[in-house]
């Protein structure tokens, strides 16, 4: 695991999957920086472990405190409508969200 | 009489009492000195002077008038700006949210203001907390004020900076991963990462959900104690959270610690520690044995691999959590796209640092097919162990004594991308079995500035806690 490399074409499928974009000129830094991250983190490939190994955390201390459903007042909308960045008059704004034909 | 900003809170909470001062000439001291020094150290983002003196003349007026007043009525503090203020940004120390007002506030802070407390400031922040220097602010960095060459530690960098500087008397930061106590280490001041599930995080924008709580930055313990006092409790907000309001975690400051078993963490007098941390380290086990307690020197054989399993899970959780800032509902949206894709893709690449788009590749890279067991899984399970074995290990100790950071304050732009993930060695290991841990200035003797003692304990032993680092403070002072 400590050998693993992750080369041009697995950072830019990582880039894909994350929704940033590198230029070209900027690959091979993210690519530096990556396997050096990487070759941090492989230290817990040392770590032996039992698939059937519970990974339940939760304790007397800390668990899900369940509550009732109960009906409360939230935030009221004019204040929402106020944090939004774009309106028109009583319309939010919302970016365009369809494909141009050109990319098509 | 020592200038009204090098007080304590509990000095101030006395002080008002018995007028000596009001509130509004409190809150103008703090904002004098913010102007005076905060252009070069650079700890706040905003600073909200004409609100905070309004509230403090209505403080005034409530006293005044014999009206109820709450534990810490009129008293000032910083917010950490990963924390939503009601209609004043919350920006996350990222261009992403250079814009963002949140329409509500987090319940932390709902907590404190029902106590009269008055909110001076947001304070400067690595970005989203990713960064243990301050040096990822997107919008400029904080400095050390015990020495100006010297980054603050992060990232919550203005937050321990503040307080250091007497710029307030008290701050809320957070802490993923030693966020709160490293930077507390560094600037000299009590910073504390309470067990987790005693603060709501409903407000606290989201770096790594599973690790992380909000926790208090003070000038000494006793302040720190009645801060976390005030901030804790079951949140209907925050499904995680346990107990009740009103808890007193300072109820045992001031006892002694005769018989009090103390572990010193030996995989920490080693390796990568420096000369310095160690000695201090060392000193500090005399002082506790010199108050009465046991100290064993134990070694704990899974804790190597906290730090890696840390950064693994927190960048899972962060690629996870940050997918949501996308351009569409808040925070910054790119000029130019011709599709939905390249509306996500620009706004996130324009409006992200450096270090949150490394974390955000590596998180989504370890909960990529392929790797997934490998790395994530493999975190998961070094996480369960680590809180077994020192589970197991507080049968027989009540706490575990390590240094905070394997260094003290270096400076501005020296270490690369993975040194500085090592400066989280001794940190990370409260968060990822979720237990308490308070950092301590370790005296003022050392070259070094900045160097801190961290003690941890068990599940929800916050006030056993306070109490050890409360005996060794004193100790340490007279020293």
């Amino acid at each position: 695991m400590k050998n693993k490399r992750l080369e041009a074409e697995e950072i830019r499928h990582i880039a894909e999957l994350s929704r940033l974009h590198f230029e070209e000129s900027e690959l091979l830094k993210i690519s530096d920086d990556m396997n050096e991250m990487l070759d941090f983190v492989s230290e817990i490939g040392e770590f032996s472990f039992s698939e059937d190994q519970s990974l339940d955390l939760s304790s007397h201390k800390v668990k899900n405190a369940l509550r009732d459903d109960e009906t409360a007042v939230s935030v009221s909308a004019e204040k929402l409508v106020a944090s939004l960045p774009y309106m028109k008059g009583d319309y939010i704004e919302v970016p365009r969200v369809v494909e141009s034909e050109v990319e098509k | 009489m020592k200038d009204l900003t090098e007080r304590t809170v509990l000095d101030h909470v006395r002080a008002l009492e018995k007028r000596e001062y009001s509130s509004a000439e409190l809150v103008s001291a703090y904002l004098e000195r913010i102007s005076k020094e905060d252009g070069e150290l650079g700890a706040f983002l905003e600073v909200c002077g004409m609100k905070a003196l309004k509230e403090a003349e209505r403080a005034d007026m409530r006293r005044k008038n014999g009206e109820p007043l709450g534990a810490f009525d009129g008293i000032p503090f910083a917010v950490k700006d990963n924390i939503c203020t009601d209609g004043i940004r919350t920006s996350c120390g990222s261009k992403f949210l250079r814009d963002y007002k949140p329409p509500y506030n987090a319940t932390v802070l709902e907590n404190l203001f029902k106590h009269g407390m008055i909110m001076i400031g947001k304070t400067n922040m690595d970005e989203f907390g990713m960064g243990s220097s301050g040096e990822n602010s997107a919008f400029y960095p904080t400095r050390n004020p015990l020495d100006r060459s010297k980054v603050p530690g992060g990232s919550s960098s203005g937050s321990a900076a503040a307080v250091a500087a007497a710029l307030a008397p008290i701050a809320l930061g957070s802490d993923t991963g030693g966020s709160a106590r490293q930077p507390a280490a560094f600037c000299g001041v009590v910073g504390m990462k309470p067990t987790y599930g005693r603060v709501s995080r409903y407000g606290l924008v989201a770096f790594a959900p599973s690790l992380e709580q909000i926790s208090p930055i003070s000038r000494d313990v006793s302040d720190n104690a009645a801060l976390l006092s005030l901030m804790i409790g079951q949140d209907r907000m925050d499904t995680m959270t346990y107990g009740t309001k009103g808890e007193d975690l300072s109820a045992d400051i001031g006892k002694d610690l005769k018989g009090l078993r103390i572990a010193l963490v030996g995989n920490y007098l080693c390796g990568e520690i420096s000369e310095e941390v160690r000695i201090a380290l060392k000193k500090a086990a005399g002082i506790f044995c010199g108050l009465g307690a046991k100290v064993d020197v134990i070694d704990i054989p899974c804790l190597k691999f906290a730090l890696p399993a840390y950064y693994v899970i927190s960048s899972a959780e962060a690629a996870s959590n940050l997918s949501r800032f996308d351009g569409i509902r808040y925070g910054h949206r790119t000029e130019n796209y011709s599709s939905l894709e390249e509306l996500y893709v620009r706004s996130r690449t324009e409006g992200f640092g450096d270090e949150v788009k490394r974390r955000i590749m590596l998180g989504n890279f370890v909960l990529s097919h392929g790797y997934k067991d490998e790395y994530y899984k493999r975190a998961q399970n070094v996480r369960v162990r680590i809180r077994h074995e020192i589970e197991k290990l507080f049968e027989n100790y009540d706490i575990l004594l390590m240094p905070t950071a394997p260094t003290g304050a270096y400076g501005f732009a020296e270490k690369r991308v993975s040194d500085a993930y090592s400066g989280d060695l001794c940190t990370v290991v409260a968060n990822i079995t979720g237990m308490p841990a308070i950092s301590l200035p370790s005296g003022k003797d050392n070259k070094s500035i900045g160097i801190g003692i961290q003690l941890m304990a068990g599940l929800g032993e916050e006030a056993l806690l306070y109490r050890a680092a409360y005996a060794y403070e004193r100790e340490a002072e007279n020293d």
